[in-house]
């Protein structure tokens, strides 16, 4: 390699920046691409956000994917992408990193205790459901990806995301009533697929 | 079945349906889906799950997702190699640092996992490799130890490294700038790395506070050598924009570091020395007034700020001397060529600045002391109120200061003995008596350690002073090594097994070591030809380490019979032929297991004595080679003297040495034959051993530190909280109440009682300049705290109120009382009496009046939940291990039990029929607890700690707060200038 050549290509951040490009085209692998490279920020950005949460118990969902993307991608990317775009991959690769995470943890402990690719700790997040799991949830996510793909959008937008209602209808460029009914209902679904009789892992 | 074609349908009809009430429903549906009963039951099965909805998904991902990566990316207990996880304990610029035990060294390890996206080019990685090893290799103290670079079964690279217990500088940036001299201080350990690193050629580049990890003790160590390697900028065409992006992209994103780069480093891949130099200006900048000196909104902003032609003002506060910013000035100069060339020179002028502001002070840096408070920086690290303290001033190792000697007028000398027994009682010594802060004499000397494993158990320099033989200790098993001073290169010579060694002797033209070791309890001594061949075995009975004669034709060396209690100061021909008994000890009294050291002419065999005459004290005694005769050196009573060796010029002795029961042991010079003594060393470490080659000691350096953690122990008690830490041996902790714990440490250089919060908030102190304070016990109600103090030249029991240290009441007038107990009734405080060798129990009431004997014999008493018996120690003299029980109301003995009788603890009622005490179970002490009626021990706790300084059970027995300690032995050299 010629070491006088700028090696744009080399460093991690450029290829955050194309990845990141071809994931607002919508290009799947780069997604699962750009992953692993985020992983370790967005690990060290939970813990920051995990203890001011517990001392402070008013951080918005949003300011960690704000700071997330501060730190990863700078301020300049933020320029770069448009408002919609960076929620967007935000919640995509929140989503991917949550189910990479819990599939990789799920193939270690197969056969296993089951609660621990469970989020059953976390309860109140899937209601009555504790059995739910992460997992389970993202299969049917996909099957309403199908049915339905402005619903599970604005399910990606709020549930890994963390946007709010308004949030999403700005990302989106809808109106909040149509994202409010949308969202009622695609939970409605999710739940009902959760709970079909077989459906779990 | 739910389908592309009917979900439009599906939704309008739930979209109505859910804005009904429930009894519409039924109705509407019926309208609305007709005969398709599929769609029906589809909706109302959509209206079913929508009923219970209402928190399904409703909280964010983000909110577990942390949770759930933080638990799991390496959870505790997982095994990397040989490595086993413990918790994580950061996260840094490069990857997440997880404390880990190395399975086969049985050590404390840092494991750093390299983030994916540094080390995605193999070349990158391997040009970091090298050059963290070829770091690591340079084996200096101020350089962090990287014990392996891996790779785990998933790919992901990681570091195995020293584990450093210690706070960034970031982290202490972080509660505001440090005073000039501390901020010296670091500067100058970190320059010292450097420059031992730039000797090899190597340059960190990344030389900024997230690196550099400051210890308890003060000390510094430089971390991630190599790392920037990952990271490099490669070299860019030499235009401004396009530099700056390139940065930008890196750096400003990623790292977070331009704020500490160089300009040439913004500029182009190759830097040189100088860079660092650049990057420790900063450093040095920030920390005196607490922001870097080009520091902008965004990182553009700096980067400009740096590169720009004229460098900004330095804008300092008025304290800063003008010398110390024109250092910087020269350190920042953006033209390297203008700037300091070498960082030898950066940290020559650093020290020399050091010197001159110790000189304006004339005061000891390195010791606290009443009359010198201010220049003592006690701070605190937590803002949680966490008892962490750093002596700013502790230099140790590269550049210490063995000042501010504290000279005891009265000290005509002599000579006493110490025996392993009585280390740690509490026992009345010397009263302070610093003559003069102010001394002229002051010695100036640099300390320099020879090992930093944290594992040296004893040590010998040649008499050349080329060489250092030291026993190393892990895992139950000790070895000895041979050191080469010059090259630091050390090798193996006595492979690792199950003995203790007690000494090493060089002779004198360093061909032969000498040593002693306990096989089975029992002294043995060899010889080793430094030239090869296996060990000699000389002679066995030694309990100690040998002293040779002037001529090395002989050696002494003390004989202690473990069944008579009877030692002897013994002389033997140097095969160990024959013997001579020069003196005798019994009933007692003793000499000093720690050895006798021959004066230089030949005439005179030293050796530290104890007794039991007008109370105890140790002190040094002369016999005379000749005639055996035995003559006191001076009547200083010491409360231990370690090993002793005299100066060549038989100007005097070096001990190490306590002068009283709460001070570490430390190194003190013994004039001779006026027999004056100065304290060389001042800090909170203990130096335990002397040897000298000429000007040069070499001693083993014990540095404790400690954590107060309260742990559940119905629970797992391998996760406690810590709500406290610090340095020194900290002496005892109590509950007040279910939430409240007392309990004493050094603060100030004494030992003083303070109360905080088992959760670790609202630490007060209560006791403060009055000497030491220690041993709390407290009252069931909350109200009282009894303890031990000096605070009038007796060591006696007091009493005050916990809430705000008032109505404090003295208790005891008889000196020699300590280990005070409250009863559960709160009419009675019991404490043990140590003044004569014969110890007792004795009991005083809380609110004060007469000191009542309750039993001859025993010490350490606890009274039991139903106030009518006492747990008590024997006598550790009476050669029984056993706990006794006693009558609380005759004193009479009740029952015997058989425990074994560790450190000096006392035994604790757990219940009204269980006791708990220490034992030390797989290599580490923990706490057992025992059925008085069956006999049936337990293991309650599970900790991997060196010490329990001391323990308590709350009130309703469910929590236990802990004095852990850590324990870190180096062998250090220390020269002495004059």
């Amino acid at each position: 390699m010629d070491p006088l050549t700028p090696q744009i290509g080399t460093g991690s951040s450029a290829n955050i920046t194309q990845l990141l490009a071809r994931v607002s085209r919508g290009d799947k692998t780069a997604l699962e691409e750009l992953t692993p490279l985020v992983y370790d920020e967005l690990h060290r950005l939970a813990v920051t956000y995990l203890r001011r949460e517990r001392r402070e118990h008013t951080l918005q969902p949003t300011a960690l994917v704000n700071e997330l993307y501060l730190k990863i991608f700078g301020q300049e990317r933020i320029n770069w992408c448009n408002r919609a775009q960076f929620f967007g991959v935000a919640a995509q690769l929140m989503r991917r990193i949550l189910v990479d995470h819990a599939r990789a943890h799920f193939t270690s402990k197969r056969g296993g205790n089951r609660l621990c690719v469970s989020l059953g700790k976390i309860a109140a997040t899937f209601g009555a459901q504790p059995d739910t799991d992460l997992l389970a949830l993202h299969e049917v996510l996909k099957r309403l990806e199908n049915l339905d793909p402005t619903q599970a959008r604005i399910v990606v937008l709020r549930f890994f995301g963390g946007l709010t209602i308004e949030e999403t209808a700005e990302v989106m460029d809808i109106s909040h009533a149509t994202v409010e009914r949308e969202w009622r209902i695609a939970k409605a679904y999710l739940k009902r697929e959760l709970t079909r009789p077989g459906n779990s892992l | 079945m739910i389908t592309h074609d009917n979900w439009q349908r599906i939704k309008e009809i739930f979209d109505s349906a859910q804005k009904l009430s429930a009894a519409e429903r039924p109705d509407f549906l019926d309208h609305a889906c007709g005969d398709d009963t599929s769609l029906r039951e589809e909706v109302e099965a959509l209206l079913t799950a929508d009923a219970s909805n209402e928190d399904f998904l409703n909280s964010p991902a983000y909110h577990f997702a942390a949770e759930i990566l933080v638990e799991t990316e390496f959870s505790a207990g997982q095994e990397i190699g040989r490595y086993t996880v413990l918790c994580p304990l950061g996260f840094g610029g490069m990857g997440q640092i997880y404390l880990a035990e190395d399975a086969k060294l049985k050590r404390k390890i840092a494991l750093k996992f390299i983030s994916q996206q540094f080390a995605t080019d193999p070349q990158r990685v391997q040009r970091f490799e090298q050059e963290a090893l070829a770091a690591s290799a340079l084996n200096h103290p101020n350089i962090c130890v990287i014990h392996e670079l891996g790779i785990t079964e998933t790919g992901r690279h990681f570091i195995a490294m020293e584990y450093i217990q210690g706070i960034t500088l970031r982290d202490q940036l972080s509660r505001g700038p440090l005073p000039t001299r501390q901020a010296l201080n670091i500067a100058i350990q970190v320059a010292t790395a450097l420059s031992s690193a730039h000797a090899s050629r190597i340059v960190h580049r990344d030389i900024k506070p997230e690196n550099l990890m400051v210890r308890p003790d003060g000390y510094v160590k430089v971390l991630d050598f190599g790392l920037a390697k990952l990271t490099e900028i490669l070299p860019v065409p030499e235009t401004p924009l396009q530099a700056s992006k390139n940065v930008t992209t890196e750096a400003g994103t990623l790292m977070g570091t331009v704020k500490y780069m160089s300009p040439e480093q913004l500029r182009e891949a190759k830097v040189d020395e100088r860079s660092d130099i650049w990057s420790l200006g900063v450093v040095l900048y920030e920390m005196l007034t607490g922001s870097t000196p080009f520091e902008a909104s965004t990182p553009n902003e700096t980067i400009a700020a740096i590169r720009a032609a004229q460098p900004p003002s330095l804008e300092f506060s008025d304290h800063i001397p003008g010398e110390l910013r024109h250092v910087i000035g020269r350190a920042l100069e953006k033209d390297r060529d203008r700037r300091y060339q070498t960082i030898s020179k950066f940290a020559a002028d650093l020290k020399e600045l050091q010197a001159k502001l110790q000189g304006q002070s004339t005061v000891d840096l390195t010791t606290v002391d009443p009359l010198s408070d201010d220049d003592q920086q006690t701070r605190r690290i937590e803002s949680s109120g966490i008892f962490t303290r750093i002596k700013s001033q502790a230099l140790y190792r590269t550049e210490f200061l063995l000042s501010g000697i504290r000279s005891h007028k009265k000290a005509a000398l002599f000579t006493g003995v110490s025996s392993v027994l009585v280390v740690l009682l509490f026992v009345p010594a010397a009263v302070r008596n610093f003559s003069s802060l102010f001394n002229s004499n002051t010695v100036q000397s640099k300390m320099t350690s020879v090992t930093n494993a944290g594992t040296s158990v004893c040590s010998a320099i040649s008499s050349d002073g080329k060489w250092v033989a030291h026993a190393e200790e892990r895992g139950g098993k000790q070895w000895l090594v041979l050191t080469d001073t010059a090259t630091a290169k050390s090798s193996e010579i006595i492979a690792a097994s199950e003995v203790q060694y007690l000494g090493i002797s060089f002779t004198r033209e360093s061909n032969y070591l000498y040593f002693t070791r306990l096989e089975n309890s029992r002294g043995m001594l060899y010889r080793l030809a430094l030239s090869g061949g296996p060990p000699v075995k000389i002679k066995d009975g030694v309990d100690s380490p040998i002293s040779f004669s002037p001529q090395q034709d002989q050696f002494a060396f003390v004989r202690h019979d473990k069944n008579t209690l009877f030692y002897s100061l013994v002389v033997s021909p140097i095969d160990g032929s024959s013997e001579q008994i020069l003196a005798t000890r019994q009933n007692g009294d003793a000499l000093s297991i720690y050895g006798p050291a021959w004066s230089p002419d030949g005439n005179l065999i030293v050796c530290p004595i104890r007794s039991w005459t007008n109370g105890f004290k140790v002190s040094l005694i002369a016999i005379d080679v000749n005639n055996g005769r035995e003559k006191l050196l001076s009547d200083q009573p010491w409360f231990t003297i370690l090993q002793i060796a005299w100066l060549d010029d038989m100007s005097g002795l070096i001990i190490s040495a306590r002068d009283q029961a709460t001070a570490p042991d430390r190194l003190w010079r013994i004039s001779y034959p006026d027999a004056v003594s100065q304290q060389l060393t001042s800090d909170l470490a203990d130096y335990r051993g002397v040897s000298i080659a000429g000007r040069d000691i070499v001693t083993v350096r014990n540095d404790w530190t400690w954590d107060l953690i309260v742990t559940d122990s119905t629970k797992d008690s391998a996760h406690p909280s810590t709500i406290a830490s610090g340095v020194g041996v900290p002496y005892g902790v109590t509950w007040a109440g279910s939430n409240r714990i007392v309990f004493s440490a050094m603060a100030q250089d004494t030992l003083n009682i303070a109360r905080i919060n088992s959760d670790g908030s609202d630490q007060v102190p209560l006791t403060v300049k009055s000497k030491d304070n220690y041993s709390p016990a407290t009252s069931s109600d909350g109200r009282f705290v009894v303890f031990t103090s000096n605070r009038t030249g007796t060591f006696d029991i007091w009493r005050m109120n916990i809430e705000d240290a008032s109505d404090l009441k003295q208790l005891t007038f008889s000196n020699g009382n300590f280990y005070p107990t409250i009863s559960p009734d709160n009419e009675w405080v019991a404490y043990d009496n140590q003044t004569s060798k014969q110890k007792s129990i004795w009991k005083v009431p809380l609110r004060g009046g007469k000191e009542t004997k309750v039993a001859d014999g025993y010490r350490m008493p606890a009274f039991s939940p139903d106030n009518q018996f006492i747990a008590a120690r024997y006598d550790l003299e009476s050669g029984t291990t056993d706990v006794a029980i006693l009558y609380a109301g005759s004193g009479e003995l009740w029952k015997k039990i058989p425990v074994p009788n560790f450190d000096w603890q006392r035994v604790q009622w757990l219940s009204q029929n269980t006791l708990s005490y220490i034992e030390k179970i797989n290599g580490f002490p923990n706490i057992v607890s025992y059925d008085i009626a069956s006999g049936e021990k337990k293991q309650l706790t599970y900790f991997n700690r060196n010490r329990i300084f001391s323990y308590a059970w709350s009130p309703d027995y469910k929590l236990l707060a802990c004095q852990l300690g850590t324990k870190t032995t180096n062998i250090v050299r220390i020269k002495n200038d004059k």
